[in-house]
């Protein structure tokens, strides 16, 4: 097998970084990007199967539904082979190894600084060889649910899933990706199996390096590697959007955990199906732009909330954007929560009504720039940031042009229909 | 595995200008940014609150920079730049630092430069704080106290931590470090402005001082740019407290403390007797990477793999306590088995009944991890400062070689070293 398509080169001159990407034959995504003088390799095979991905079809056939928590628990038993487990073999190439599922795809990645080929070589082998028994899938359910405790207890990813709870009506981007106990006792081999079939074919996965090593080497192993065994045909996945429906599930969610201060988190959703790429990256960069005005630490809302003791500086503005729709998520460690959601709403209008200083944006763009350039030092996140622009179809290099084409008016004109106050939902974790 | 030749990259320049002050320079090309942190080091003790106001005081306000909102815009212009402070412990020891993060002159679109203004500006954060009447401000210390208050009151939401920290105290209730770093909320009560401000004018004049800055600079030029932070440091001679000796276990203890949690944690600690200067340190910490660093570790592979009874576990070496500390996230029902589980991993180590394999691969991953540390200018910094606060050598070839010199014997004799001294379970209410 080789390639299919032309070469596309990706790249930004501030950012300073290329990435070169080809489509292999057997409908694999392959990518590549030289960090220069980095002793640190790292490289990933990801699949665009996360936790929103709940209902498909193939082929045009029967509606298949997905109980919660699939895709992670894949991740998982992925790791497991009929002789011993992936990670043992990336333990004798001195290589750390590690898979993460988010809600729009799931990771497998190692990084090392020797034996990066056969370490490559073992990605590639472990993701397209599954080994699901009934034995091993009860096994992981165990281990599962005392992850999912685990998280239970934890405070912070409470408060971010009840806020998405009380944002999202029906949409699965408000489950937890783990699942609940409940709903992993459903899970079988036959399911993984299915799964596996249906999402882990290459047309739905993107193979990555980063790292300094050599470019063509690096696509003639990936192009051996990925030909190595036949996956069979596109099985063309058509996945079932779950349509959202405007205004808040609730207005508030709240819970008792014994927590030192209270947690509250509040935000706003988007939805908008049918945006290109392009027009999803701009809507994701005027939002956070709007979002560092209002709530970021030069303006006056920090600055009051903070002399106040209302706030520390765990207090932060985020946004994050899905192919249909997005939210944003404000908030941190707080006192008084109600007294600050006033304060907050009173800020918005006065903010709605007089304007957005353009010497903010500029500021604000400035900043944005000096931000990417950190986050560009990090194998980790250009593989995470790539991927996740492939999974939306856009390109993470277009972002530094387009924040220079923002103005002030662009701002104003996504305040003037966005963070309406009877559209906010509000989460807290209160000491109880 | 063979041991990759030594990475030849620079590390710092190093320039003593007091006794105990260094400050540490080194040439970074491969990133857009440079690193800078500055360390004030302390004694660990029941009063450090206060000093841990320090740099929070500072980072509120400068003399041409008023405010915190002036010092956030400031850092917008300056291409986003991250400033930010922490407080750590080494041992016995209290670290107070600043960090900071800028784009690198080269990388920076139309010929705009910031390397100049960056220095000149953390310099004048530290040295020239917003002063009223030659003190804080009266607000700016109650609301740093305030917040720091919330910060120790809010460690219990880390339930995990919290569990390490417990079981620290109840096993050393008369050593240095079962002292948080961030001190005790009653300390608080006494700060004021004036107390703030000579505690101030105290580190920065008689504090052993650490500048670490990586950029793409000459050495020479960034060190001529960065002495005037030295500017009236003159640090006491032997105003550290002499480090003590470590201690080995009695009889052990058990300690069971209730929270409202889903999951329980439980926590050994483990006396090593094998501080940073003791031939066997190099072979503790290979012991403990047969344990429980790594996912081919005995506790991944053997109490959560096998058995199935946790999602986390781990273990940890502290050389400068001689403490070793094995966590687990498990039901609580479980944990007598869990804890027989580790204790019987514990005594395959004592035993030597590792596989060759084991042993190499955690050889293999001790060397990967410290050449990684070799990307990361935070991680350099940190290597250096902490090896020479135990009284190490901060050279981490020559810890390479004495890692990849130990041998199995080493191991085992390091192991027979370890004396259980207390269990820790922080159990759920319902289990009471």
């Amino acid at each position: 097998m080789t390639w299919t398509a032309k070469e596309k080169t990706l790249e930004n001159s501030t950012l300073g970084e290329r990435v070169v990407e080809r489509t292999h034959s057997s409908g694999a995504t392959v990518a590549f990007c030289r960090k220069p003088g980095y002793l640190r390799r790292y490289a990933c095979f990801s699949t665009h199967f996360g936790s929103v991905d709940d209902r498909y079809r193939i082929g045009g056939g029967e509606e298949i539904c997905l109980p919660d928590g699939v895709a992670h628990f894949l991740e998982h038993k992925m790791f497991e082979g009929p002789e011993e487990d992936a990670f043992q073999q990336f333990s004798r190439l001195g290589a750390m190894a590690n898979a993460f599922t988010s809600f729009v795809g799931t990771t497998y990645l190692f990084s090392c600084t020797d034996h990066f080929y056969p370490c490559l070589d073992h990605l590639v082998n472990f993701v397209q060889t599954p080994h699901f028994t009934s034995e091993n899938v009860e096994k992981e359910k165990g281990i599962i649910g005392q992850e999912i405790r685990m998280y239970a207890d934890h405070p912070g990813w409470r408060v971010y899933f009840n806020l998405l709870a009380g944002l999202y009506k029906r949409h699965p981007v408000a489950k937890d990706i783990a699942g609940t106990e409940q709903t992993i006792a459903e899970i079988t081999p036959a399911l993984l199996q299915e799964c596996w079939s249906a999402f882990y074919h290459p047309s739905n996965m993107i193979l990555l390096a980063v790292g300094d090593e050599d470019e063509n080497e690096f696509f003639e192993v990936a192009d051996r590697l990925l030909s190595q065994r036949d996956m069979g045909p596109d099985p063309a996945i058509e996945r079932i959007l779950t349509s959202e429906d405007p205004g808040p599930a609730r207005k508030e969610i709240r819970e008792s955990m014994q927590v030192g201060r209270p947690k509250l988190l509040f935000g706003w959703k988007d939805i908008h199906r049918g945006l290109s790429g392009q027009e999803l990256m701009r809507k994701e960069l005027v939002t956070e732009v709007l979002l560092e005005c209002i709530f970021g630490q030069s303006g006056t809302l920090f600055e009051d909330l903070y002399g106040r003791g209302l706030i520390d500086e765990s207090f932060g503005a985020s946004y994050q954007i899905h192919s249909d729709v997005g939210h944003c998520v404000v908030g941190g460690d707080v006192s008084d929560p109600e007294n600050l959601i006033e304060m907050v709403q009173e800020q918005i209008e006065r903010i709605r009504s007089t304007g957005i200083d353009p010497s903010d944006v500029e500021r604000h763009r400035r900043s944005a720039i000096g931000h990417l350039l950190r986050a560009f030092n990090s194998l980790d996140h250009i593989a995470g940031n790539y991927c996740g622009a492939r999974f939306l179809d856009t390109n993470p290099f277009e972002v530094v042009d387009l924040l220079a084409e923002i103005t002030p008016e662009d701002i104003d004109r996504r305040l003037q229909e966005y963070l309406l106050p009877q559209e906010m939902s509000c989460s807290l974790v209160v000491p109880g | 595995m063979t041991r990759s030749a030594s990475s030849r990259l620079a590390g710092f320049e190093s320039r003593e200008l007091a006794p105990g002050s260094i400050l540490h320079t080194r040439r970074e090309t491969r990133r857009k940014t440079s690193h800078f942190r500055v360390s004030w080091i302390g004694d660990l003790g029941a009063s450090i609150a206060n000093q841990c106001l320090i740099p929070a005081c500072l980072l509120r306000g400068s003399r041409s920079h008023p405010s915190m909102r002036d010092i956030s815009r400031r850092t917008e212009e300056l291409w986003g730049m991250s400033i930010g402070s922490g407080v750590d412990r080494a041992g016995m020891r209290h670290v107070v630092s600043i960090h900071s993060e800028f784009p690198e002159d080269s990388r920076l679109p139309a010929a705009e430069q910031v390397f100049e203004q960056a220095i000149a500006f953390l310099t004048e954060l530290i040295h020239q704080p917003h002063l009223v009447e030659e003190c804080f401000c009266e607000q700016t210390v109650q609301n740093e106290a305030l917040q720091h208050r919330r910060t120790i009151e809010g460690r219990i939401d880390d339930k995990r931590s919290w569990a390490i920290q417990r079981c620290v105290e109840e096993t050393c209730p008369d050593e240095p470090w079962r002292f948080h770093e961030y001190g005790m909320v009653e300390t608080l009560d006494t700060a004021t402005p004036e107390l703030i401000t000579d505690l101030w004018r105290q580190m920065i004049a008689t504090a052993p001082m650490h500048v670490h800055f990586s950029g793409d600079i000459d050495p020479e030029v960034s060190a001529a740019r960065l002495q005037p932070l030295f500017d009236g440091n003159v640090p006491d001679s032997g105003q550290l407290r002499e480090s003590i000796p470590l201690k080995g276990a009695e009889q052990t203890r058990e300690v069971t403390e209730y929270f409202q949690v889903q999951q329980a944690n439980l926590v050994l600690a483990l006396r090593t007797s094998t501080g940073f200067d003791d031939p066997l340190h190099e072979s503790m910490l290979v012991a403990n990477g047969v344990l429980g660093q790594f996912p081919h570790s005995r506790l991944f592979t053997q109490v959560r793999e096998k058995e199935s009874l946790c999602y986390s576990v781990s273990s940890h070496n502290d050389a400068s306590s001689g403490l070793m500390l094995v966590t687990a996230g498990i039901d609580v029902g479980s944990a007598p088995r869990a804890r027989e589980s580790i204790l019987e991993q514990i005594e395959v180590v004592r035993q030597g009944d590792f596989s060759d394999e084991e042993f190499e691969m955690t050889l293999g991953a001790w060397d990967s991890r410290l050449r990684m540390i070799q990307d990361s200018p935070a991680s350099l910094a940190e290597f250096d400062l902490t090896s020479r606060l135990c009284g190490r050598e901060p050279d981490l070839d020559a810890l390479r070689g004495r890692i990849a010199a130990v041998t199995r014997d080493g191991v085992v004799e390091a192991a027979r070293r370890l004396e259980l001294d207390l269990v820790y379970l922080m159990a759920p209410e319902e289990a009471s």
